[in-house]
């Protein structure tokens, strides 16, 4: 009924929305899916960082991945959801506008990223994927992320767990 | 033979947290993953007979059709009314357990529920 055939090639993502656009990130990075919560501000990190949530007791800082991609700021409703990665064995939440589910993608139709010009940055899509009529951008997590803004969570976390 | 775990919510991230939970037992096929977003969906396809689980694990509140009344519907059915199924809920009252004790499901889960709880309720109710 199902298809388990050539599971050599594939790989799992999770897929989600933000705007019209459907992006996905592989699951082995995924650690959990959070409902929006309450997102405690900090000075002086950058405007698409939000700020850090306590879940469970770990301090995570959390992207505003709409305002990573220079998008305008939403509302959050009842589909947002925080997608907690793992990055350099530090957690970050990305705040995404949906999350659509979990797709098994054949190593074969994913392609290169499309090339844009100058001055627009698709550096963090690794690649792109056709699922059905969707296309669908898969996230290299590591570059939405420079060395230097991992760096500055860590100072975050940190500084969250010493209590300032 | 892999066990078929069939989930119905009308929330893809709930979906989604449960498939990314199940993933080690979906990967060593010990489960087969099947999720529902619409209940009268899975009701028609069970009763057509064009599908079938080993588990069901169902939502309670759903725009379509509310989860213990699919899990009545189904437990009418000769061919799956000893057939498991886990209700999912944001909170269990005592009536709720009472009615859903009724019909005869197996158990209850609290959402949000841990990676862990999951994967140990399947285990316990499926024998694997």
């Amino acid at each position: 009924m199902d298809k388990n055939a050539t599971q050599s090639k594939r790989e799992r993502y999770l897929t989600f929305y933000i705007g019209n656009e459907q992006y996905g990130i592989a699951i082995n990075r995924i650690k959990e899916i959070i409902a929006m919560m309450n997102i405690t501000k900090v000075p002086k990190i950058p405007a698409y960082m939000r700020g850090v949530i306590n879940l469970r007791g770990s301090i995570i800082p959390v992207v505003d991945t709409r305002l990573r991609f220079n998008m305008d700021y939403r509302e959050s409703d009842m589909h947002t959801a925080i997608i907690i990665v793992e990055v350099e064995k530090i957690s970050i939440g990305f705040i995404v506008d949906r999350v659509e589910e979990v797709s098994s993608i054949d190593s074969s139709s994913l392609s290169e990223p499309p090339k844009f010009g100058n001055g627009i940055d698709t550096d963090f899509i690794c690649s792109v994927a056709q699922i059905e009529d969707n296309v669908v951008m898969i996230l290299d997590v590591l570059k939405l992320f420079e060395a230097d803004e991992l760096v500055s969570l860590e100072q975050i976390e940190q500084k969250q767990t010493q209590g300032e | 033979m892999a066990k078929r775990v069939i989930i119905v919510d009308d929330s893809r991230a709930v979906i989604a947290t449960a498939e990314l939970a199940l993933e080690g037992m979906i990967n060593s096929k010990t489960i087969e993953f099947k999720s529902y977003l619409n209940p009268m969906e899975l009701l028609g396809a069970l009763q057509n007979g064009s599908e079938n689980f080993d588990l069901l694990i169902s939502d309670v509140n759903m725009p379509q059709l509310n989860g213990l009344d699919l899990a009545r519907a189904i437990k009418a059915d000769e061919r799956y009314k000893n057939k498991p199924i886990i209700i999912l809920t944001t909170e269990s009252s005592n009536e709720m357990k009472m009615s859903g004790k009724e019909i005869g499901v197996t158990g209850w889960m609290v959402k949000p529920f841990s990676d862990d709880k999951l994967v140990k309720s399947l285990q316990m109710v499926l024998g694997v």
